[in-house]
This record gives C-alpha cells, sequence and structure tokens, in this order.
C-alpha cells in the first residue's frame, strides 16, 4: 500500500449530487460501527475509502433493502452520521476483508519492513492477530484465498520479474475472489472480472504513486524493473495508459453487473472517481502543486 | 478408438498436471522441424491429432458436466477438421476454457506461429486481464498483418487511444440522457415562441 493509505478509488465530489454524498458518507460510517462492533473500538481506524466501496458495491446488489437512520458519531459526538438500522452480512463482510487484508500488510511489515516499519507493526502485530483470527474463522475460504495469493505476490516479487501483468496478477485475483465470493453463479464471472480489474487498478496506482519511495528504500517495484535512466515525471506520463484501459475493462464488467439501487453514487465513482485517481497519480507534480494554491 | 492416456503415454491416475505436461511434450515432439517437409509430416501431422483428441477426451471426462464446455459435441461432429487450424482454439476460448486454450496454442511449433497465433493469443491474455502481454501480443499479429481488421480492432481495444476510451463514451452518453428532457422542453418553447413572433403572435410574453 502506497502513501495513501485512505486507498485510491473514491468519489469525485464535483460530479456528485448531495443525497449521493450523504449515501456515501452513510455507508462510510455503517462499516466504522461494523467494525467496532464485529472487531473492537481499535479496528475502526482501518477504515479507508477502498473498503467503502467494497461495502456500497455490495449493499447495492442485495435483493433486500438497507435502511439507514440518523445516529452519532462515536469520535466525535457532535457530529451526526446515517448508519444502517440493523445487522447486515455485506458489511460484515467488508469488515472481516478489511481486517484480513490490514492484518497480513501489518504482517509483511512486522516480517519484511525496514526498522520503522517493524517497529510501527510490533504494537498492532498482536491485536490485529487476534482480530484476524476471528474474521478468518467467519470467512475462511476467502480467508485462505487471500494468504494464497499473498505468498504468490511475495514469490513473483522476489524473481524480481518484469512482467507487469504477473506482478499485478496476484492483488488483481485476490480482488477477484473477494467480490466473486459474494454473488452468485450467473453472476460469478463477471464479478470475478471486476474484481480482477478493480486489483489491478489498485496495484498499478500504488506501483506509480510509490515511484520515489521504492527507488530510495530499494523495494520491488514492477514499473522501476522496466524503466532506467528516464525521470519519475515521464514515466508516469508513458504509463497513464495502463491505468486507462485497465479502469475501461474495469468498466465494461461494471456495466454488466445487476445494481437494485445506488447506481448513481456508484457511477460517480466509475465515471469520475477512476479518472481522479489516475490523474493523481500520473501528474503528481502538478497535482500537489494545483491543490496547494 | 485409442484409450487417450495411452496417447498420452501416462496412468489412468495422472494429475491435471501431469496431463498438461505430457500434452505438452508429445506436442513438441511431432510438431518438431525435425518431421517438416519430410516423408514423415504427414504421419506427424496425424498423430498431432490424435493427440488433441486425447487431450480434449481427458479434460471433458474429468471436467464433464461444465455447461460451458461445447468441444467434445463438436469434435465428434468434426473430426475431419480437428486439425492444426484455429477454430477449436478460439471455441475454447469463447467458451471460457483460457487454460486449455492456452495449452494448445503453446502446443503450436514457433515456426507456425502466425499472425492469427499471436491474435489468439492476445485474446487469451485479454481474457485472463493481463492487458500488457495482450498490448505485445496484438502489435505483432498487427505487424505481421497489417490489412486485418479483427486484429487492428483489438490493438486498438488495449491501446486507449483515437475515440477515447470505453468511460469516456458511457459519460457522454449519461450526461446527453440527463440534459436531454429539461434542453428539449426551453428550446422547443424558445423555437415555438420565435416562430409566433414572426407569424405576428407572442407565445412567450417576456421573451
Amino acid at each position: 500500500m502506497g502513501d495513501n493509505m485512505f486507498g485510491y478509488v473514491r468519489i469525485y465530489k464535483p460530479e456528485l449530487k448531495f443525497k449521493e454524498y450523504e449515501l456515501y458518507k452513510g455507508i462510510y460510517c455503517s462499516l466504522c460501527k461494523q467494525l467496532g462492533k464485529s472487531y473492537g473500538i481499535f479496528s475502526r481506524f482501518i477504515l479507508n475509502y477502498d473498503f467503502t466501496l467494497l461495502s456500497a458495491l455490495l449493499l447495492a446488489t442485495k435483493t433486500e433493502e438497507t435502511e439507514f437512520i440518523k445516529s452519532h458519531c462515536t469520535f466525535c459526538p457532535v457530529k451526526k452520521c446515517l448508519t444502517c438500522k440493523s445487522q447486515d452480512s455485506a458489511l460484515e463482510f467488508a469488515a472481516a476483508i478489511s481486517i484480513i487484508t490490514v492484518y497480513q500488510k501489518i504482517r509483511d511489515d512486522f516480517e519484511d519492513g525496514n526498522f520503522i516499519d517493524k517497529l510501527k507493526s510490533v504494537f498492532l502485530y498482536p491485536y490485529f492477530k487476534a482480530k484476524y483470527k476471528k474474521a478468518s474463522m467467519r470467512y475462511p475460504q476467502i480467508s485462505e484465498d487471500i494468504s494464497n495469493q499473498l505468498l504468490m505476490q511475495k514469490e513473483t516479487e522476489n524473481s524480481n520479474t518484469s512482467s507487469i501483468d504477473l506482478a499485478a496478477d496476484a492483488s488483481a485475483k485476490s480482488l477477484g475472489f473477494i467480490i466473486s465470493s459474494q454473488f452468485d453463479k450467473s453472476a460469478k464471472e463477471v464479478a470475478y472480472r471486476f474484481g480482477y480489474c478493480l486489483g489491478r487498478f489498485i496495484y498499478l496506482c500504488d506501483a506509480l504513486d510509490d515511484l520515489e519511495k521504492d527507488k530510495k528504500n530499494g523495494n520491488y517495484n514492477v514499473i522501476l524493473n522496466n524503466n532506467h535512466n528516464i525521470s519519475f515525471n515521464e514515466i508516469r506520463n508513458n504509463y497513464a495508459y495502463l491505468l486507462e484501459v485497465t479502469a475501461d475493462e474495469l468498466a465494461k464488467a461494471y456495466e454488466l453487473i445487476n445494481f437494485h439501487r445506488y447506481k448513481s453514487l456508484l457511477d460517480n465513482i466509475i465515471y469520475y472517481g477512476l479518472d481522479e485517481a489516475i490523474a493523481k497519480v500520473t501528474r503528481k507534480e502538478e497535482y500537489n502543486c494545483e491543490k496547494s494554491v | 478408438m485409442k484409450n487417450p492416456y495411452d496417447v498420452l503415454g501416462i496412468p489412468s491416475s495422472a494429475s491435471m498436471e501431469q496431463v498438461k505436461n505430457a500434452y505438452r511434450n508429445l506436442a513438441a515432439k511431432y510438431q518438431s522441424d525435425d518431421f517438416a517437409g519430410g516423408p514423415l509430416s504427414k504421419h506427424a501431422a496425424k498423430k498431432m491429432d490424435e493427440l488433441n483428441e486425447a487431450y480434449d477426451q481427458i479434460v471433458f471426462s474429468r471436467e464433464g458436466n461444465n455447461a460451458d464446455y461445447n468441444s467434445y459435441n463438436s469434435y465428434q461432429n468434426n473430426y475431419s477438421q480437428y486439425s492444426s487450424d484455429f477454430s477449436d482454439i478460439r471455441t475454447k476460448i469463447n467458451s471460457g476454457k483460457i487454460d486449455d486454450a492456452e495449452i494448445r496454442l503453446d502446443g503450436i511449433s514457433p515456426t507456425q506461429r502466425n499472425a492469427e497465433w499471436y491474435y489468439l493469443k492476445g485474446m487469451i491474455n485479454h481474457r485472463r486481464g493481463w492487458f500488457e502481454e495482450a498490448k505485445k501480443n496484438f502489435t505483432v499479429a498487427c505487424q505481421m498483418d497489417p490489412s486485418n481488421n479483427e486484429y487492428r480492432n483489438a490493438f486498438n481495444s488495449v491501446n486507449n487511444h483515437t475515440s477515447g476510451g470505453y468511460r469516456t463514451r458511457q459519460r457522454a452518453n449519461n450526461t446527453r440522457n440527463k440534459s436531454d428532457g429539461v434542453c428539449n422542453i426551453c428550446s422547443t418553447l424558445l423555437c415555438a415562441d420565435c416562430c409566433c413572433e414572426c407569424l405576428g403572435g407572442d407565445l412567450i410574453p417576456c421573451c
């Protein structure tokens, strides 16, 4: 995961209606609440936009309607938030996946990270290991799939491959399995394709985002493996098309999924949010300058 | 008909991985340059057909009643067409049998890999989500056969140039659909008002 621990795939506010924004926040807050309920108060800190998107997607494809009610934020009692009325299987699943994913990252840092990473993770490791056990007992199959893909990822990185497709494959497959596991047979293939492309998109964003950091720390970066003696900006420009192609294939799969609700919110993420992510990652210097103004 | 496991030279208890390896080794042997053009080439080709048939039989018997897999029926009817042409590989790709299609495709000797071979390799990679490899494959296919539209279209789909990508077009469609209603009403009324005024009347007094 890059510097962007909140996730790359977000809403694009300028094109979002207020009611869609309220809905998005409601899903975000509901996931927060679910994390706290299932995995304890400290688990709520791992909340991010990628997992919120996962929740939104799953809630949108359920046949039963989800009711949101007004509630209060645990961290900021003055702030009101909309949360899910009752226990929801989609949110439970998203919460479990959040825990599993974060635990794997912490364990990775703990085992292979540099000194600072190890230091950070040593406090978190015992806490999240216990939560991980709970989450993986609830969803053993997907937990195993994710672990297997992580092993594949490590193997691929150790081989120092220059194949971009191979490098992204494990993360892509991981998300493919995660999302398709929540769909029945008729929709599984499309859901898998959607998840695969999304996982690939996120992996590539990460790789492009972390060029400086990975070069400095000597970390594996498949984009760096393919480009020597060329500036980071130029690399980012050259590889924008990679993200574009992946995002397009993602959108094609997206259009074939049956959504019962929240389509306009999801449309915003797919048709504007992804572009925003691409712009952020590939025109980094430009983007940061504009932002500070 | 020969026992397919005998054709591949493996026991019937062999794992799928062993089946695939056996296929690869024999395919490389039957299609090697040693046979090409010589008096034995026809026989080597026949051995290759036999090999393909045996492999398909084993796959069908193991993965059997998968609704997507139609190739067993077609092989029964089209045995005579069952040679190194690419149509059966295309069928496999279309029915989602990517791994099988790839095994078959990779079994074709390097000297026989033409534009269509690279196109089909690209299709397999594209299905798998390996868009970068697909792009390389389609590029070679187009170079080998520049006039082929099928290959050109495939190349364009992984290059995202010209007409903009899928998302750009969808976005344009969405915005057009959203604004249609209101814009149409207003512009129609304005036109009607203008026409009315030209004829001496006034539909909308304040315009």
